[in-house]
């Protein structure tokens, strides 16, 4: 990061093609909407680029501050969305298979089960899902993410996964 | 030691608790606590059966599966880093200083100072030639006559 605050364009292609399809993902699963979630990757990467000279690796791994950033954007988009309109209702975060048509077909009504399940979820819950069990990041560093206590995390996750569990058998 | 310290630390209901949080996993369990986790789900069967309860829904979590465009990110070419963006605003302020000005004037501003001070130092008083009169007359000034009428 050194490298990329001193303008190293080479230094931050190498950054971003470890790191972006990990932030498109995590934003995916908050916002579960594709187009503002490359929205949010784009603005990430930028604000990693102009303000690198701040990046301290004493307080925080590469992969935490790039998830805190494209955190605080996400809840930025969800708190004006929510005053204009749900994101909930065209959710997108479906891709193409290359499975069979049975298969696809099967994977797509779980996919679509669960991005409903997920969408009822509160967005601290999702949240704390999101970071730890699909970015698989150290509760430590979800906890600075969000701003929370280790404790907090727990709870929340605990919260989750219990709410999430209950919507599944609901559904099922 | 330490090891078996922290085993015998962690309380099923630590472990329910971890189970409950971070699914059955063990790559996603608190690492501190990894080893003793194992330890207690070796001796304990409530725990393994909830930890089989929570490897149920983690299958199911399992199916979501989102994935990332692969769209190569291009960064503006015109979009400077904040280490730039700070050298070309002590490079304006120069120029901003210095606009007004064309060719030989922003040379002639440049070297004003050092002319100033060249011409300061021809203007300055004279040197002293003769110091120990210099230094009696500085030492024993001349008394102030008075009247006394």
């Amino acid at each position: 990061m050194r490298r990329v605050s001193r303008g190293d364009r080479d230094a931050f292609a190498a950054v971003t093609a470890v790191h972006a399809p990990a932030i498109e993902r995590f934003a995916l699963r908050l916002l579960l909407q594709r187009q503002r979630a490359e929205e949010v990757l784009q603005e990430t990467l930028m604000r990693a680029w102009r303000e690198a000279a701040r990046y301290d690796s004493d307080r925080a791994r590469l992969s935490t501050w790039l998830h805190q950033i494209a955190h605080n954007l996400c809840i930025d988009i969800l708190r004006r969305e929510s005053r204009e309109q749900p994101l909930t209702e065209n959710a997108d975060t479906t891709i193409g298979s290359e499975d069979s048509p049975e298969t696809t077909l099967q994977r797509q009504e779980a996919h679509q089960q669960l991005t409903k399940a997920f969408s009822a979820l509160s967005q601290r819950h999702r949240t704390a899902l999101a970071l730890t069990y699909y970015q698989a990041l150290p509760n430590r560093d979800a906890a600075q993410i969000m701003g929370i206590s280790i404790r907090a995390l727990e709870s929340l996750l605990i919260r989750a996964r219990r709410e999430l569990k209950t919507i599944l058998e609901e559904s099922a | 030691m330490k090891t078996s310290d922290s085993q015998s630390a962690l309380s099923l209901e630590r472990g329910v608790a971890i189970l409950d949080a971070y699914g059955a996993s063990p790559a996603r369990w608190p690492e501190a606590q990894r080893e003793a986790m194992l330890a207690l789900l070796m001796r304990s069967s409530e725990l393994r059966a909830h930890r089989d309860a929570a490897a149920n829904l983690d299958s199911s979590l399992d199916l979501w599966d989102v994935q990332a465009k692969a769209h190569p990110f291009l960064l503006p070419e015109s979009l400077p880093t904040q280490h730039a963006r700070e050298q070309q605003r002590r490079d304006s302020l120069i120029d901003d200083l210095l606009s007004p000005l064309v060719g030989w004037q922003r040379l002639a501003f440049a070297a004003a100072p050092m002319m100033i001070g060249f011409f300061w130092g021809l203007q300055g008083t004279n040197a002293v030639e003769d110091w120990s009169t210099t230094e009696f007359s500085l030492l024993n000034p001349i008394p102030e006559v008075t009247s006394n009428e």
